[in-house]
């Protein structure tokens, strides 16, 4: 349904804004550029594959998986950032519409947001390109369109997050499906095109609705606002029971360090899976790659554990007792641990199957031993991190002891599977390691405690290390 | 009955005496404002009583428990001192209702909670889609205020809360504060401001240099040497 109040409403105030004729412009500059890019990867594709080759030594076979790889994630990361100032114009161009009105407008005006069409002219012509190499019928290459059309509404779904753990579950399972269909596009539809294509059709409409429903929330708390919102990350807090994870989600969703450094993490994935295809079938690589990967979160985040919350430390301190403030970190640090390795396990299983359950061994070793190896070590920061400033070039609260924590973190257990590989093979270490790592987990209740009395201890001395 | 007790509480900074209190008692259900100059160890004495700064002696007592290394004492004494107190990229209803669910508060009591306050719950607060780090400086003053009344503590420990507020929000807060002793919350706050002291605390303290100079039910006599003592120091 086109709501012509709302778009005739639109109109008159784009048309009131002294600088109207400066985005017709950009607009046309831009769409300009977009078009001309188009056409130019259609004419040079073949050039642009070969280069690629070339300079990442891999089979011309893997290009178009790579593309759409990258062409996924940079799609996601535009849309999260792109869309921040929304609900300010929407709220500021919608003054005194009806709300049923308002929400139907929110809606055509992301969707057809120029710069998203423009961007997925260009996005469509790359997918386009990279599933025609892959030789795949018509319904599939629909289908893996529309799918790619569905990412747009994860965005916009992103916008305001999941306010349910079902719908939160969801876009999780739906945003790795995505990412998984473009790693294996040859793979899904074999069995059935036209299944595959029901599925993405249906997959569409869930999240058109969902992302549908969300923007009337959002849009009903914009027009609640009397100043406005200021478009940031309006992630829902009852995600989650527990209010410390609750907390988690929101440092790191609304903070740009935190931020940056869950972006930098996912991209090591497809880093590992394809720049690196070379020496990916080397065990030391395998090795080294499985216990950085199920430990991404642990060494980014933990390495800095306390001083992330230097800002409200005192408040933690004088509402949670140390213990449930260790035992959270535990609990969160192993969740993180755990999604990261079934999703690298997965990417594996259809890259190099043989070292698919490599990131499960070395998952069970960081929970067992290095969430409380980090959290130790995270005593030593003692500089507060601002958290809303920018991950890059930004080494506020990095020293000596951030660069001990990873090396004391990953060496160990390299060192252990080895002396296990050389003299038992490859499954007797990995057992071995997680053998080694169900011990740990053993131990947890005494790591807890442990660092539970530390922390009583240190917390005057942290505390006081942050005020300054 | 004594609900706060310090006792032989002593603290230095590098060989710098901040706080040494022998005895100091409150009873439940008073309004004690705790008046100095900067630096004279109110706010050491407050992060002592908070748990938040290791004492070189002495001992602080809530109720039946010794402050340091328990937690009984955290659902019963609430403390708005500073910014830290704050978490500045949740706005304020996400805040209040964090705050709620360390309390065992569900939405629905932590918004009927805030709203036995219109004093300081306005719309400006209530509405906001802004993250508390947008504020302005009172009403994040404000926000901090609101978070420490949820789930009706028996003890409030308010460290300048005049300070960064308007006239208007001065005066409704005196109002708030002296209601919510009225209903048998023990308040305990610091102030330059010995105007707001003296209208609504029942007792003063003094403390200069980490110790305690005066300590005496507010009268008219009272506040004239307390003038007089930041006069002539």
């Amino acid at each position: 349904m086109i709501d012509l109040f709302y778009l005739k409403h639109r109109r008159k105030e784009f048309f009131r804004n002294p600088s109207f004729g400066a985005y017709i412009f950009v607009g046309v500059f831009f769409g300009a550029m977009v078009l001309m890019m188009s056409v130019g990867l259609n004419n040079g594709w073949d050039v642009i594959k070969r280069f690629i080759v070339s300079q990442l030594e891999i089979d011309s076979i893997q290009v178009p998986s790579l593309i759409l790889w990258l062409l996924a994630i940079s799609d996601l990361l535009f849309k999260i950032f792109i869309p921040k100032p929304f609900p300010k114009l929407f709220y500021y161009h919608t003054l005194n519409v009806r709300p049923r009105d308002l929400k139907v407008g929110y809606l055509i005006e992301v969707t057809l947001n120029l710069w998203f069409v423009l961007l997925l002219v260009l996005e469509v012509t790359v997918a386009s390109l990279c599933v025609t190499d892959l030789g795949l019928g018509m319904e599939s290459i629909v289908g893996l369109l529309l799918i790619w059309l569905m990412n747009t509404m994860i965005s916009v779904f992103n916008l305001s997050l999941a306010n349910t753990k079902v719908t939160a579950a969801i876009v999780l399972v739906l945003m790795c499906l995505q990412l998984l269909i473009a790693s294996f596009p040859e793979s899904l539809p074999v069995t059935s095109e036209l299944t595959f294509l029901l599925i993405a059709l249906g997959t569409l409409g869930v999240f058109s609705a969902l992302s549908y429903r969300q923007l009337s929330v959002i849009f009903e708390q914009v027009l609640k606002s009397e100043k406005g919102s200021t478009g940031e990350f309006t992630t829902n807090l009852d995600l989650f029971k527990d209010p410390l994870m609750q907390l988690e989600v929101a440092t790191i969703m609304r903070n740009k360090r935190t931020r940056g450094t869950l972006l930098m993490n996912l991209l090591i994935i497809p880093y590992f899976l394809f720049l690196n295809n070379v020496t990916s079938e080397s065990q030391s690589y395998q090795v080294m790659f499985s216990i950085l990967v199920s430990g991404l979160f642990i060494f980014q985040m933990g390495t800095y554990i306390f001083a992330w919350e230097g800002s409200f430390f005192d408040l933690l301190m004088t509402r949670f007792t140390p213990r449930q403030f260790i035992e959270h970190k535990f609990r969160f640090f192993t969740y993180t641990s755990i999604i990261f390795s079934i999703i690298f396990s997965i990417c594996l299983f259809f890259t190099h199957r043989t070292a698919a359950l490599m990131p499960l061994t070395f998952c069970l070793f960081n929970i067992g031993w290095n969430i409380p190896f980090v959290i130790n070590n995270g005593f030593s920061n003692k500089e507060k991190i601002d958290l809303n400033r920018s991950v890059f070039m930004n080494y506020q609260g990095f020293n000596g002891m951030v660069i001990v924590t990873m090396f004391g973190a990953m060496i160990p257990p390299i060192i252990i599977h080895a002396i296990l590989f050389s003299n038992f093979g490859a499954i007797s270490a990995s057992l071995g390691l997680a053998g080694l790592g169900l011990f740990g987990l053993t131990l947890r209740s005494v790591f807890i405690s442990k660092l539970s009395k530390k922390l009583e201890c240190k917390k005057h001395y942290l505390s006081a290390c942050y005020k300054s | 009955m004594t609900i706060l007790s310090v006792k032989n509480v002593q603290k230095s900074f590098k060989k710098k005496q901040a706080l040494n209190i022998e005895r100091l008692d409150i009873v439940k259900g008073e309004l004690i404002g705790i008046v100095g100059n900067n630096g004279a160890g109110k706010t050491t004495l407050f992060r002592a009583i908070l748990d938040l700064l290791k004492l070189d002696a002495g001992v602080i007592w809530i109720g039946d428990d010794v402050v340091a290394g328990s937690a009984h004492w955290k659902k019963q004494l609430h403390a708005f001192l500073d910014e830290s107190f704050l978490i500045e990229f949740l706005n304020p209803n996400e805040y209040f209702e964090f705050i709620g669910k360390t309390l065992g508060l569900n939405k629905k009591q932590v918004k009927s909670q805030l709203n036995q306050y219109p004093e300081l719950h306005n719309d400006d607060i209530v509405e906001s889609s802004k993250l508390i780090r947008e504020l302005s400086t009172g009403s994040k003053v404000r926000v901090g205020l609101l978070a420490t009344l949820l789930g009706d503590p028996e003890i409030i420990l308010l460290d300048e809360p005049y300070a960064h507020l308007d006239p208007s929000s001065q005066s409704k807060l005196s109002k708030l504060i002296k209601q919510l002793n009225e209903n048998g919350t023990t308040v305990i706050l610091s102030s330059h401001n010995l105007h707001n002291v003296a209208q609504i605390c029942s007792r003063i303290v003094l403390i200069e240099g980490g110790e305690v100079v005066k300590d005496e039910k507010v009268s008219e006599n009272v506040i004239a040497e307390v003038n007089q003592y930041f006069a002539t120091e």
